[in-house]
Order: C-alpha cells, then sequence, then structure tokens
C-alpha cells in the first residue's frame, strides 16, 4: 500500500516499512475489545484469501496482483472489507508520510512546478 | 509537576477523576479552597510541549486507542481524544468560544436548567481567559493557509472570525511555538498541585461502589495493582465518552449514556498555485460564521501523513496530488449535529466501550452544503482542486462540482467523517426524562456525586467546547462550595490548636493510625493511656499532600498540624502548646525512592528537630519507634537480640536508626525530657502498605522466596502488639531512659511464616494457593547483599534487592525485658494477625 514516492534508499525504505507496520500494528491493537478480533480476523482473511484466487498468499503475491487485490476489497460490496482497506491504508500512509525519514526525503525534493524547497 | 510514583492513597477527601479541561479546573478550584484532592489521570504524564504536534509519536503517547476511537453508525465516525494528564487540552486548537446566547435559551428551556444565563457565566469566562492568557494572534503573523481562506471568505462578502487561542504570545518568539499553548499541563494542573493536590498518571477507574444514595470508594487499576480509595466526594471528569461508561460499568444509569451528541466533520484537501507549506504552520485561524449553527467551516492541521490519510479514501486516483502537498492546505467543514449517540461499557470486558452515533438526514445535508460553500471559499482563494474526505468523489475541479453537492447531498455511507468534539452524554438540567445531574452537576440520587466535564452540556454548542466546560465547571464548584458545610481537620503549619495530650508523628501511616486509635480507645487491655476519664487530645504531624481522611474517621476532635519533620519551623508549632504531653515519635523512612541520604534527612536530622522542639515546648517524654536494623542479624538461628546486645548496623536504613536511637540518649542525657525507645521488628497488620500486600500475593502464587531451607527465624509484630508496648513505654515510669524490644510472642522461622500465610488464605478465605514454592539457595541471599552494599555505596537504593538481601538471615529479639518492666503481653498470634491482615485486604478490595 505504500507509494514509491519519494526515493529512499533500501536500507532506509526497509527500516521505514518496519516502522509503518508497527505502527498499523499498534493503531489494531489499540482499537476497542469488540473490534479488535473481527480486525485480527479480517486482516487474517485479506492475507490468505488470494490462495484461492491466485494460489498463493498476499505476502507472495506480484505487484501488480497485490494492487488488483487491494482494489478488489476496496471497492467491495460488503462494507467491513472497504473499512479494513480504508483503515490499513490510511493509517499506513499517516504513518509513511509523517516518518522522520520520509519527511527529510520529502524536503529536499523540489515541488511539482519546479518550485525551490 | 508532581510525579506521584507512591503507592495510591486509600482515603481522600476529593477524589477527581481525569485530568482534561473539566477535571482539572476542579482539582485546582477545589484544593486551593483547602481540600484534600486527588486526581486520577488514566493516560501518561507524559511533557506534550515536548512532543512534535500530530507526529507518530504524539498520536501514540497523547491520544486515547493511538489516535482513533471508532463510534459505530453509518457513516462510522473516528472519534480524536486527547488521553494523557491535560487531557484533550494537550492535543486540541486551543480554540476558544464563549457559549453562544442561543444556547441559554435552549437548554433552559428544554434541559430546565436553572439559574444559568450569560451574566451569570460571564465571570467565569473572564477569569478563564486571564488564567489561560486567551488571546489573537498578531497579524504580521498569518500563516499563508489563514491568509488565502481569508481572502476567499472576503471576495464571498461571507461572515467570518478570527478564534482567539489559549496561548501565551512570547516577545521575538512564535504564537505557535512549543510550550506556548495554555493548555492544562501549563495552567491548571501546576496550579492544583501547588495547592496541595495529589495527581496520579496511567490510574484508571474501574467502577464505583455505592450504597443507598452514596458512592463508597472506586477501584482504580495502576501498574497492575487495583486499589479502592474511599472518597468523600467523587467528581467524574473523564469527558463524554469515558465518564459515562464509567457510570454505567458502575451501575449508574439513569439518562446517562442516552444522549451522546458530537460535532461530525468532513474535511478536505485545497491545491493552490502558490507554495503555502502548511506543514510549517498551526492551523488557519478563521471560521466562518455565515451559515451558522447548522454549518462551520475553517482550517484544519495539515502535515504530508495527513494529508495522504485523506487522500487514501481514493488513493488510486488521488495519489498523484501528494507531489504538490507543499501547495496544499487542510479545511474542514462540520455540522452542530442534530443526532444522539450512546454509549455502553461492553459487558464482561474491563474497559471496552461501544459507542453509537446516528447521522440524521439534516446532518447529511448541512455536511453536504457546507462541502460545497467550503469549496466555494478555497476556489475563491485561488484553489484549483479540492479533495474532499468522500469515497469515490476524488476531486472537486470547479465551482459546479462543488455547488452540486447543495443540490445533492453526498450519500452518509461515502463520507469519511470525524470529530474531535462529543459532549451530553450525561447532561445536566431539571428535566427527568433527559437529565443525569442537577443544575449543578450532582447526579441524580447520589449525595456526593458529580460529574464536571463536557457530559454535561445538555446539547451541541456549535462552537469549540473547551471554553464552555470549564466555565461551568467553575460555576458549579461554587454552587458546591456553597451548598457544602465547610469541615476541615487540616490546620496550616502555624496555627496549631488545643493543649494536646498526646503529639503523633507519622500519622496517618500504617502504625501512626493503629497507634491513635489505641490512645483513643485503648488496646489489648490498656486503659486509655492518659488515665483520665475525659477524652485524650491528640495532636498529629501530617505531611503536605498525604489525605487524613482516615485520621478523620477515628476523630473528628484530632488536631492535624501539617508539617516537615525537616522543618524546625514547622516542628515548633507543632510542638506548641504541649508541655507535659507525650511525644510518640513514630514517623521514619524505612524504603526512599532513591537515595539512601534520604534516610539521613528523615530519621537522623528530623529526630534532632523534633527533639530540639520538644525540649522547647516542655515535652514530658518521647517515645521513640525505632527497628531491628540498628542491630543488624543475629549470628545463628537460636540467638536472641535483647537490650544488651551492640549495634551493628545493617546498611543506611540500620545507621540511621541506629544515629537515630544516639540523638534519643542524647536527650536523655541532657535531663531536659524523658525517652524511651521502643524497637519492633518486622510489622503486620491492617493499614499495611502495598509491599505487605505484595507479599501475601507472592506466597499465593508461589513466587516468595524461600532462601535455603526456611529454617532462618524471624520476629514479627502485629501492630496492635506494637501499640500495647508504645502506650506502656508512655505511661511506665520505670520505662523513662529505657530501650526495649516489642514483638509477637516468640520469633518464627521463614518456614512457619510462609506456610501460616498460606493456609490462612486457604482455609480462611478459600483462596487457591500454587502449590509451586521458590526455592532458591541462600547464596542468593549473599549475592542480593553484596549488590546492595554497592548500590547503597553508591548513595542509590533499591527495595527489593534490600530486602531479599536480608531474607536469608535470622532477625529475631527477646521481649523479656519488656514484660517485666512494662507488663508487655502480646495478645495477638501469627495465625491471628494474619487472619486480620488479609480480612483487611479483602475489604479493601486488593487483590491478592
Amino acid at each position: 500500500m505504500l507509494p514509491p514516492y519519494p526515493q529512499l534508499d533500501t536500507a532506509t525504505r526497509t527500516g521505514v516499512e518496519h516502522d509503518v507496520f508497527r505502527h498499523v500494528h499498534r493503531q489494531v491493537e489499540a482499537m476497542p475489545a469488540f473490534l479488535r478480533l473481527p480486525l485480527r480476523v479480517g486482516l487474517l482473511g485479506f492475507g490468505l484469501l488470494p490462495i484461492l484466487r491466485y494460489g498463493r498468499p498476499f505476502r507472495s503475491l506480484s505487484g501488480t496482483h497485490r494492487k488488483t487485490w487491494i482494489e478488489l476489497w476496496s471497492h467491495a460490496p460488503v462494507p467491513p472489507m472497504r473499512d479494513l482497506v480504508k483503515l490499513v491504508r490510511s493509517t499506513s500512509l499517516l504513518a509513511y508520510f509523517d516518518h522522520p525519514e520520509v519527511r527529510r526525503s520529502l524536503d529536499t525534493i523540489p515541488d511539482n512546478t519546479g518550485h525551490p524547497s | 509537576m508532581s510525579r506521584e510514583t507512591s503507592s495510591l492513597p486509600t482515603r481522600v477527601d476529593v477524589l477527581v477523576i481525569g485530568s482534561g479541561a473539566g477535571g482539572a479546573a476542579t482539582a485546582a478550584t477545589l484544593a486551593d479552597r483547602g481540600s484534600e484532592v486527588v486526581i486520577l489521570e488514566e493516560g501518561p504524564d507524559t511533557d506534550s510541549s515536548a512532543i512534535a504536534t500530530n507526529s507518530p509519536e504524539a498520536i501514540a503517547t497523547l491520544y486515547r486507542n493511538a489516535g482513533l476511537t471508532p463510534i459505530v453508525g453509518t457513516p462510522n465516525i473516528a472519534y480524536v481524544e486527547g488521553s494523557c494528564v491535560g487531557g484533550s487540552t494537550e492535543v486540541n486548537s486551543a480554540f476558544w468560544h464563549r457559549l453562544p446566547a442561543d444556547s441559554y435559551r435552549r437548554w433552559q428551556d428544554q434541559a430546565r436548567i436553572v439559574d444559568l444565563s450569560q451574566e451569570t457565566l460571564e465571570p467565569y469566562f473572564d477569569q478563564l481567559e486571564r488564567d489561560l492568557s486567551v488571546s489573537y494572534l498578531g497579524s504580521d503573523e498569518l500563516p499563508p493557509s489563514s491568509r488565502l481562506f481569508k481572502s476567499g471568505i472576503e471576495k464571498l462578502r461571507w461572515e467570518y472570525t478570527e478564534v482567539p487561542r489559549c496561548q501565551r504570545n512570547q516577545p521575538g518568539k512564535s504564537a505557535f511555538a512549543a510550550g506556548n499553548k495554555q493548555s492544562m499541563q501549563r495552567t491548571y494542573i501546576p496550579r492544583a498541585v501547588d495547592a496541595g493536590a495529589r495527581l496520579f498518571a496511567n490510574s484508571k477507574a474501574l467502577r464505583l461502589e455505592h450504597e443507598n444514595g452514596r458512592v463508597k470508594a472506586a477501584m482504580v487499576a495502576r501498574a497492575g495493582d487495583q486499589t479502592r480509595i474511599v472518597a468523600d466526594t467523587i467528581f467524574v471528569c473523564g469527558g463524554a465518552v469515558q465518564s459515562a461508561a464509567l457510570l454505567r460499568r458502575s451501575g449508574i444509569t439513569r439518562n446517562i449514556g442516552n444522549n451522546l451528541c458530537i460535532h461530525p466533520m468532513l474535511k478536505a484537501a485545497a491545491v493552490f498555485e502558490d507554495l503555502v507549506n502548511a506543514q510549517d504552520d498551526a492551523l488557519p485561524i478563521f471560521q466562518v460564521k455565515e451559515f451558522w449553527p447548522d454549518i462551520a467551516i475553517g482550517g484544519s492541521v495539515f502535515t504530508p501523513g495527513f494529508l495522504a490519510m485523506l487522500l487514501a479514501d481514493n488513493w488510486d486516483q488521488s495519489e498523484s496530488a501528494m507531489q504538490d502537498w507543499r501547495r496544499t492546505a487542510l479545511y474542514y467543514t462540520a455540522t452542530r449535529g442534530t443526532g444522539r449517540g450512546t454509549i455502553r461499557p461492553i459487558p464482561g470486558t474491563r474497559d471496552s466501550v461501544l459507542v453509537r452515533y446516528r447521522l440524521t438526514e439534516q446532518d447529511r445535508i448541512n455536511l453536504s452544503r457546507g462541502l460545497a460553500h467550503m469549496s466555494e471559499i478555497l476556489f475563491a482563494s485561488g484553489a484549483t482542486k479540492v479533495f474532499p474526505s468522500l469515497r469515490s468523489y476524488p476531486a472537486i475541479q470547479n465551482l459546479d462540482d462543488a455547488r452540486a453537492f447543495e443540490r445533492t447531498p453526498a450519500p452518509a455511507a461515502a463520507m469519511s467523517l470525524s470529530t474531535v468534539h462529543a459532549f451530553s452524554s450525561c447532561p445536566m438540567g431539571e428535566n427527568p426524562a433527559v437529565s443525569a445531574t442537577n443544575s449543578f452537576g450532582k447526579v441524580v440520587g447520589y449525595e456526593n456525586l458529580y460529574i464536571n466535564d463536557a457530559s454535561l452540556l445538555p446539547d451541541s454548542p456549535g462552537v469549540n467546547p473547551q471554553g464552555t466546560i470549564m466555565a461551568i465547571a467553575l460555576r458549579n464548584l461554587d454552587h458546591f462550595a456553597d451548598a457544602k458545610p465547610k469541615r476541615s481537620l487540616r490546620n496550616r503549619a502555624g496555627s496549631a490548636s488545643s493543649k494536646p495530650d498526646a503529639l503523633v508523628t507519622g500519622a496517618p501511616g500504617w502504625l501512626g493510625s493503629s497507634l491513635i486509635a489505641a490512645l483513643l480507645n485503648g488496646v489489648q487491655g490498656v486503659e486509655r493511656w492518659n488515665g483520665r476519664e475525659d477524652a485524650v487530645q491528640i495532636r498529629c504531624l501530617t505531611q503536605a499532600n498525604v489525605p487524613i481522611a482516615q485520621l478523620q474517621e477515628l476523630s473528628a476532635d484530632l488536631d492535624c498540624i501539617e508539617g516537615d519533620l525537616c522543618s524546625p519551623d514547622d516542628l515548633r508549632t507543632f510542638c506548641k502548646d504541649a508541655e507535659g504531653a507525650v511525644l510518640f515519635h513514630v514517623a521514619g523512612l524505612i524504603h526512599p525512592r532513591l537515595r539512601t541520604i534520604e534516610h539521613d534527612h528523615v530519621n537522623i536530622e528530623g529526630t534532632e528537630n523534633l527533639v530540639r522542639a520538644a525540649i522547647d515546648a516542655g515535652v514530658r517524654r518521647i517515645v521513640a519507634v525505632s527497628s531491628n536494623s540498628p542491630f543488624g542479624f543475629n549470628p545463628s538461628s537460636e540467638h536472641r537480640f535483647d537490650e544488651n546486645s551492640p549495634y551493628n548496623p545493617y546498611m543506611s536504613y540500620g545507621r540511621s536508626k541506629q544515629r537515630m536511637e544516639v540523638v534519643i540518649a542524647d536527650a536523655q542525657d541532657s535531663g531536659k525530657i524523658e525517652t524511651v525507645v521502643i524497637r519492633p521488628p518486622w510489622f503486620y497488620g491492617p493499614y499495611q502498605p502495598p509491599r505487605q500486600t505484595l507479599f501475601f500475593r507472592m506466597i499465593r502464587d508461589g513466587r516468595f522466596p524461600v532462601l535455603g531451607d526456611g529454617s532462618q527465624m524471624r520476629s514479627m509484630a502485629y501492630v496492635d502488639n506494637i501499640c500495647q508496648g508504645l502506650v506502656l513505654a508512655a505511661r511506665s515510669e520505670r520505662a523513662n531512659g529505657e530501650a526495649y524490644w516489642i514483638a509477637d510472642e516468640r520469633p518464627y522461622s521463614i518456614r512457619e511464616i510462609v506456610d501460616t500465610v498460606r493456609e490462612v488464605l486457604e482455609q480462611e478465605f478459600a483462596m487457591a494457593c500454587s502449590e509451586r514454592e521458590l526455592n532458591l539457595p541462600r547464596a542468593i541471599g549473599d549475592i542480593a547483599r553484596a549488590t546492595d552494599a554497592a548500590v547503597q555505596a553508591a548513595g542509590y537504593y533499591h527495595q527489593k534487592i534490600h530486602v531479599l538481601s536480608e531474607m536469608g538471615q535470622t532477625i529475631a529479639c527477646s521481649i523479656d525485658k519488656a514484660r517485666r518492666e512494662l507488663g508487655y503481653a502480646p495478645q495477638v498470634s501469627l495465625r491471628d494477625g494474619m487472619v486480620a491482615s488479609v480480612r483487611w485486604c479483602r475489604e479493601q478490595g486488593l487483590e491478592l
């Protein structure tokens, strides 16, 4: 769910992704008890159900298939599926774009119109 | 700020649950007026100004549920609430509004609130605005996002206002610099603590105990323990959700948690042609009033992460907008909220709460209209695109797109809504159909239970509520003060009254409280020690900020002087007019928090100061409580210390108590005062501190370390046995100038102590104990002793290491001299004493 923008070296990106994962995990664990279990079940389903369609779990999918799977859930007719993706995506993006390393990189990139940072 | 690391008290005068806007104002006001106040805050005591606002660290640390409390409904709404010392005031915008005029009329009519008007609340708003430095931003500091927003509003000629903030503007510094916001951490909390209130963070009130219209106590969870706090009065100030949840969980349900109101909010991102760099600024400070009270429009805090979160609704189409993040700012539209919600604790859980809210059709329409108007402003400001937080509505490209939302409101299910304002879950008033409290926050049907936070507001005020919450809180407290008879047992140092028969230091501690009861009522067949018919006049020295409700229960006539052993002035007041009295010096420090030098300050210097003051005042006799520690360990398990045993002090505490005995001996030698030294070993009995409760728990769990075969002997002293010894020592002429060991009938082996406790738990209280036992080699005690010596040599103290260092040793004494010369006869056996101790723990609700 994380964009390739801005450019980060491999080690930094790995560290950032790790921190984002921890943030999302902390968010799920901070949820009230009556939501925590359904969220965990939902995430488990999200990760394993691609086996039915692609023959492999989510973490083993190609980038294209991952994107397709995410959009499938994002536009699903079942609200909990949409809500799950929304929660994970928005939490991930918040943690990603406010991560100090990403912020540092964003600050060095000229504005889209060519305005300097 | 006072960071309380000590144990929670078990008795208080006033318990304030919650340290946000309502709780802080309540605590500070009552503490200023002389009440003993304890503040419980569920969240951490973290300096909010030391954390970058809206950073992931702030979200994880300062907010409840890591920034997202779900309100279930269609759509679900994210409630963003602070959970830390200072509550939501540490994370909010600090915008300040007075209660709008129309709210007064509506609340008088519908909630039938009495004595509430603009005139009655004005003085409170005036005071608060001074206390919180409510002020406007200087125009030369206007951030670009605000400047653009303002230009758009003015082009449309719509009514708007600049909203003042609780901020202290420092010359030469940005108004938004860290620490400028006058949150509760910067204002009312320090004021409360300075006035004597005690603040306990990470302390969650789980439920309230009540009976026959009176709240008796609160069960509080902290650091894995639960403590039962008995309180004369409880103010619940946990906010709209937590206050209602606590009350309902406690079985207090009438009109509680049925009327939740919120300000639902829809956000949007606006992209401009020029750089805005909104991440460098605080949120825009203008609010549009054109469509108020139904719709409010204003600026929202910006970070790249917040922008991405907003774009996440339509990420596949909006992702590229992140490239323009420097030219983007965030704004919001909110509606007063005509819907209603409920708050219900989830059965079977300790603290889970289900919050629901029904977004009405009118709310949906208002939010859509608000989006349309907000977009008009932004396009007028020069925005090129507006991205609303609506699923499947990626971008508003022009005015026509914007106005379409007025004609065709967006579906509720598509809205990504949030709110930062929740209220009205426990509305005040005189309308029995809806009011949970009377017009002044007193919970209906209870004589000593109050609410004093956002829950009280009968409905949404339509503006940022902090000002209203605090003004109403202060107003309610004035009514509380007028209604409540002023009663304070405590005299500040400098105002001692009456001529005492007995002076007691160390009340309301473990031994001090038992001693006062013994002096008042007699103990173990020993009559009131003063031998007269009239009541014993007792004066106690109590520490500042230590609740004395426990002493009030013993007698309403106790004379309590607040003072410090390290202050000669305080002790002069304590001893004033005490000629001929007996001074029981029970106060001492066994386990300092960190530094061993505290032993010297309290046990040696404190005693020196006390002796000097006592001699100057003509006190007749000092009965000083010492310890076994000046004598170290017995050379064998058969050996017994007696009054001729030489000093061999163990570590810092032992040395300080030895020096204390020398101070007492010097006083005796001066001929100016009589003295008796009492040496009790390990105490046990009711009113025990948490370390003793832990001892029981460890035995029950099979975790108490028995070193070697457990045959090492320990003398123990049940508190009533010690009190008998103290009273006899005070009365006996023979005792003048002597020292006595006071303990139970005989020493016990560690094995016998552990087995007795286990047997009492299992047989008397049907509490299953672990079959396991933690048997460790005696060498562990030697290692602990070496470690303790090293730690203490460096000037530090670690309680657990110190206690473990003594576990493998014999510390046992003979009580023969006390029997012979005082007639001392301990009445309570080990088993009976442990039964009494465990029973007391159970009555307090302590977990064993």
